[in-house]
Formats: C-alpha cells, structure tokens, sequence
C-alpha cells in the first residue's frame, strides 16, 4: 500500500530538494531563531523574512497552494489569542482601536501580530524543509548533526513501522465495515479500543521480533549507522548566500 | 493542542525545552539500566502504534471529532519513563515533520501533551489502583488518569499562553479546559476500551516490567 | 570439517513448552537440507539456534568448527538467518540502511560496506532498490531484501525459515531460481511445510514434537 501523508513531494528534483539535509537543517533553524529573536516593531525586516522564504519555496518549485494549506495549522492558535485581545494590554489609550463594543489597544494589536507574522513565516519555513526532505534523509542529517544514536534509532523504527501500523488498522476498520456498517457512538469507543488494543500486542511482539534480527546480524547494543551524506558545492553556495542574506537584513534593514 | 512557534516567550518555551530534555535524558538511562539493548526497537515499534492510533478517530458531536493522545494508555503499558521516550519521540516527528507544533514550543508540548500523561497520569494511575484492587482499579484508574491528564494538558497550555503575554488566563483558561473537559472523556473512553479489551485477550500485556 | 554439527540439543522456553527434545543433525559443506514438519514442530526454534539467538540450554552446537558457546560473535558473522517474515527484518528506513546494517556492525570500512550492498542487491536482482523506502517494496521484493540484508554479511551458511510462504505461484518461481543460485554457493538449512523445497534440497528430515523423526526420501514419505 502506498502512502502519501509522509514524504509528499519530498522527492520532486529541485536545488532545494538536492542539498545536503544538514544544510537545510541549519538553515531552517537559524532562520527560526532570527525570526522569533526580532522585535515585531522591526516590519520591514519581517517583509524580508518573508520574501526569502517564498523565493526559497518558488525554487523548491512545491506547489504553493500545498504549502498555504498546510500553514493552517497554526489558525487554531491564532483565533484563540485573537479572542483575548481586548483584555491585554491594557492602558494604552492613545493608540486604541474600537471595534464595536471592544476597545483593542495597540500594544494587543503588536501581540497579535507577533504571533500571527512570526508563527506563520516559521511553519512556511519548516514546511519547506519537509516537503524537500525525505524522511530516511533527514534523520541522517539530524545523525550527522549529532542528535544522540538512541532518538536516530527509535526515529527510524518508528518511521519504518508507522505504514505497518496504519496498514493493520486499515485491514481491521475494512473488516468492521464489512460486519457492522453503522454503529453507536459506545459501540464505536469499544471496537476502536479492541483495534488499538490488538495493534498493541502485534506491536509488542512486533518489537521482540526485530530485536531477535538485529542481534542476528550482529547488533550487540552499540548503534552504528551508516549515512551517505557528502557536501556538494551546491551546498556551500546556499549555505553562504542564505547566511549573507540573514545578516543582511539584520544589519541592514 | 500544538502550539506553533511565536507563541511562548523565550523565557518560557527556553526552560521548558530544558526540563523536557532533562526527563528524557533520564528516561533513556533508566531505559538503558534497565532493558539493555532490547528496548531499541521495541520503543521505535511502540511509538509508530501509538502515532497510529492517534490517526483513529471517534465522532463526538456535530460532525467534529477526536482521537486520543496515548500518554497514559502507553504508561500503563511500560512504564512512565519508557512512555515518556516513546511519548517525546511522537511530539518530536510531528512538529519537524507534519509541522504540529513548533521547534521552540516543541519543549512545551512534550511536556502538556506526552510527559504530564505519562508521569503524573502514571502516578494518578498507581493510587488510584492503591485504593480500588483488582481488575476494575485498572480500568478506573487509567480512565481517571486519562482525564485528568487531558485536562492539565491544556491547563498547562493555557498558563504557558498567560504567561508569554499572549492570551490573558481568564480567556485562554476557560477556552482550553473547556472543550478539553469533553475531548478528556473520549480519551479516557478509549484507554478504557482498550485496557478492558487487553485484560479480557492478552492479560499477561499488562504484567510486562514496567520502567 | 563439517558446516553443521548439532548434538543432542534441547530446548525449553521460559513459559515451559518444551519446544525441542534432543536433535541430532549433522550438515555438510555445499550441501543443502531441508527440515519439514507440522506447526509448532520446533523447526524455528532449531534455526535460532544456528546463529546463537537462543540460549544453548543443553547439548552441544557446532558450526564450521567454532562451538556456539565460546564463539557466538564469530558464529553470527559466518549463519546468516531469514526470517519469516520479512517485515521483521527489514527495520532501516532505506533499503541501503537495511542491506548495511549487517556489515556495518561487523566494523567495516565506509567503501567495503557500500560494495557489499551492491553486490548482494545484485545477487537478489535488486540492483536499483538502493535508495527506495522499505515500505514501498510488493511483499516478493521485501523477501528478496530480507534475503540481500543477511547475504551482505558474507556468510557461509544460509539458514531460510520459511522462505516461500505467502508467495504467489509466479513469485515462488523466481524465487526457487534465486535459492537454485545461492546454493552453489552457501551451505543451506530451509525450513518449511513447502515440498518443493524438497526437491532442491540434498537431504530433508521430518520434525515432530521436538525430535527429527526420521530422513526422507521422496514425497510420499511424508504423510505415513
Ligand atoms: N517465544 C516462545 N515462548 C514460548 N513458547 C514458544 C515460543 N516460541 C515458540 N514456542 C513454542 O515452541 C514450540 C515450537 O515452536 P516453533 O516456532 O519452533 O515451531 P515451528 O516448527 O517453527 O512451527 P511453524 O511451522 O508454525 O512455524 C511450539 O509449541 C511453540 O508454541
Ligand atoms: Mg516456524
């Protein structure tokens, strides 16, 4: 069975898509702490965050309609400390905006923007990365970047496992469908609880098993793992003018 | 539940990074003390079931609905500190790679969501079991646990929010333990379902070392 | 020499069943043999044994001279196990990863690993399967994987559990063709209810309830 929720255009061709996962890595993550680091009185610095993450995805050449969609994820949020603004900052009368009843000062409308402009430009970022990235790559880079063995492992297990997993609850939700189409909410509860259930214990054994083969092709505790990463010239050149670009913007706008 | 990056302040979602990696740290050693190499695999193939079951949903009302988080099903499986790894492993992969929740808040939601499920839902789980023997104590005290931890989870969200300076605790408080008091019983709901299933199949499941 | 050596071996698991009850086999080098029995026969719990999964409880093992016991390190590098089921095998996200992982836990070089992944893809007809995603292989192309990740270690001897289960009629004939192939090459042990393992095999014996009953010769042997 094929599955597209993970890697979904992670394997297109595109210069972004070629680079080196560390690189991408490190740029992602310094790209983040620049944006949550600037002041949000800083607008144009902002606008510019914003025009690099969109050239970078222009390259990447994944559909921006994908990535738009995908970025909602952070409404839920947004909506909830948009609820609470006209009860912050209070005080600050001379710039205070009425809408209707309400009064939203502007230091609450800044706090509404701070979380608006900067989670959305951080998820943009962090989208780029895994719609170019495939899984298995990543965690060699996140390997080379140090991340203790032990999370590498258990990451790749995991990623290894989950279409297994899914697949079983795929058979069995088949095959509650076929005997009992239309069920009460209680009954619902209870048959996804016998699913979940089952999988565990497929799982649980699932797991001895594997260790049984790892120990079979000489696994005796000590992780090693292989990677295939090399930093192309490509990599270098990105890496650079993404840096110089930063600093750019930090020094210069 | 996620939340994204730019809603914690630094000082909040900085320290909170720190405790969690801080239990994690120690959840690994312990693991490490005392499963030996065996856990490795069983950790990463419990982790891909529980991210699994997350994706099944139930219908609560009105055409939403939800799924559980697993912390304290996991818990009463293996233990709060293997739970807490597997817990932490899930959080970590779907804030980089399905991008809920940020990196920098990644720290906090291990936190709401994974370890106060694990660890305080376990502790909850033990007394409860203290006090009700048997089979049922089981059944009841993982219910309560899965409350309970549902609950605090988004409490702990909302003081977070209150105490970045983005959402004012009257609003945010009220708001997330409001709908979570409802998406708690369907977590607790669930776990029920599936521990009185284990009990009834595969009891000797519930009988493994429990770290 | 001989490849195999097993003398007296018993075998009981921890909840008690006592699973064998005094095996006697000996394999020799280049040959190939296969063990047929009813479920539950013991037949797995004999294979674990060949590459020092399990325990030695009582009796004595030996492969290619080593005694289990004192050399279980070296014995694992020379048996190379499949299971049954491929899906337990292969744990790498990558079909690489998975195919170097054998190799790369014996300590080789970065170069010697990559050349060894080559050549036992290649063995198995995988030659392009490098960098696809185990999850997305057809279950006869995880087998032949299952099979690569075990050849990459350079054994000797291959020991298969099951290996033409669940393939379909089309599957299984490629498939006897590649078992056809590394037995010019490997000492084989098979397990299997499959009698046409038999036929590839130099010699079968049937196991029940933990002890070999008995060799056998040709198919209507079997049932009497
Ligand atoms: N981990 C285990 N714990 C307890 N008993 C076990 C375990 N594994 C196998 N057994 C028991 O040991 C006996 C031999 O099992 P084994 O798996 O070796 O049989 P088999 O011949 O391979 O069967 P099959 O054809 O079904 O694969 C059986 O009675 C089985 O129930
Ligand atoms: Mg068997």
């Amino acid at each position: 069975m094929k599955h597209h929720f993970l890697d979904q255009h992670s394997n297109l061709h595109s210069p972004i898509h070629v680079l080196d996962p560390r690189v991408k890595i490190i740029a992602l993550f310094s790209f983040l702490f620049f944006i949550i680091f600037t002041p949000i009185t800083q607008a144009p610095k902002f606008a510019f965050y914003g025009a690099l993450v969109f050239s970078i995805i222009l390259i990447s050449r994944v559909p921006l309609k994908f990535i738009l969609k995908r970025s909602s994820v952070i409404v839920p949020f947004v909506l909830l400390v948009a609820v609470g603004l006209p009860f912050l900052g209070g005080g600050d009368a001379a710039g205070s905006y009425n809408i209707g009843i309400f009064r939203i000062t502007h230091s609450a409308l800044l706090i509404f923007l701070n979380v608006l402009v900067k989670s959305w430009l951080c998820v943009l970022a962090m989208i780029v990365l895994t719609t170019t990235t495939p899984f298995p790559k990543l965690l060699n880079g996140f390997q080379r970047l140090k991340l203790p063995k032990i999370f590498i492992m258990i990451l790749s297990f995991m990623y290894r496992f989950i279409f297994i997993a899914i697949d079983e609850f795929g058979r069995m939700r088949r095959a509650r469908d076929a005997r009992a189409p239309s069920l009460g909410r209680i009954q619902h509860v209870k048959i996804v609880g016998c699913m979940i259930g089952t999988l565990f214990a497929k799982s649980y054994e699932r797991g001895e098993r594997v260790y049984t083969a790892m120990r079979s092709r000489g696994f005796n505790g000590e992780i090693k793992l292989t990677h295939e990463l090399e930093f192309k010239r490509s990599d270098i050149f990105f890496f650079s003018s993404f840096f110089s670009l930063l600093i750019l913007i930090l020094v210069v706008v | 539940m996620h939340i994204p990056d730019g809603f914690l302040s630094v000082a909040v979602w900085a320290s909170l990074w720190v405790v969690a990696m801080l239990i994690l740290v120690v959840a690994v050693w312990r693991t490490n003390k005392k499963l030996g190499d065996r856990h490795v695999p069983l950790l990463g193939v419990l982790a891909a079931f529980i991210f699994a079951a997350q994706m099944l949903n139930v219908p609560v009302a009105g055409g939403t609905s939800g799924h559980m988080l697993g912390g304290v099903l996991i818990a009463v499986f293996v233990g709060p500190l293997a739970g807490s790894i597997v817990m932490g492993s899930i959080f970590g992969v779907q804030a980089i790679f399905f991008q809920d929740g940020g990196i920098t808040t990644m720290g906090a939601n291990i936190i709401n969501m994974g370890l106060i499920g694990t660890i305080l839902g376990y502790f909850i789980y033990q007394s409860v079991k203290k006090v009700v023997k048997g089979d049922r104590g089981m059944i009841i005290g993982a219910g309560v646990a899965a409350w309970i931890a549902v609950v605090l989870a988004s409490a702990a969200c909302a003081f977070e929010l209150a105490a970045s300076g983005t959402s004012p605790l009257g609003i945010a408080l009220p708001a997330m333990v409001g709908i979570h008091v409802i998406i708690g019983i369907i977590e607790a709901a669930i776990t029920i379902a599936v521990i009185s299933f284990v009990l009834k199949t595969r009891a000797d499941l519930l009988k493994l070392p429990k770290i | 020499m001989k490849a195999i050596e097993i003398k007296n071996l018993h075998y009981t698991y921890p909840d008690g069943t006592k699973a064998l009850r005094g095996i006697n086999l000996d394999v020799e080098r280049e040959e190939s043999i296969c063990l047929i029995g009813p479920n539950g026969s013991g037949k797995s719990t004999l294979l674990l044994h060949l590459n020092g999964i399990l325990q030695l409880q009582r009796g004595r093992v030996r492969v290619i001279g080593m005694d289990l016991r004192k050399k279980t390190r070296e014995v694992r590098s020379k048996v190379g196990l499949v299971f049954q089921n491929p899906d337990d095998q292969m744990f790498m996200p990558t079909v690489f990863e998975d195919v170097a992982f054998g190799p790369v836990n014996m300590g080789l070089s970065e170069w010697e690993v990559k050349r060894r992944v080559r050549k036992a893809l290649k063995a198995v007809g995988l030659e392009r399967f490098e960098h696809r995603s185990s999850h997305h292989l057809s279950y006869g192309e995880k087998k032949r994987v299952a099979i690569a990740t075990v050849l990459s270690m350079e054994p000797e001897i291959l020991v298969l559990d099951e290996p033409t289960l669940a393939l379909d009629p089309w599957m299984k004939k490629d498939f006897m063709k590649l078992l056809k192939e590394l037995k010019k090459h490997h000492t084989m042990v098979v397990a299997g209810h499959d009698l046409d393992l038999m036929k590839l095999c130099n010699r079968t014996y049937l196991l029940n309830d933990g002890k070999i009953v008995k060799e056998i010769g040709k198919k209507s042997e079997i049932f009497k």
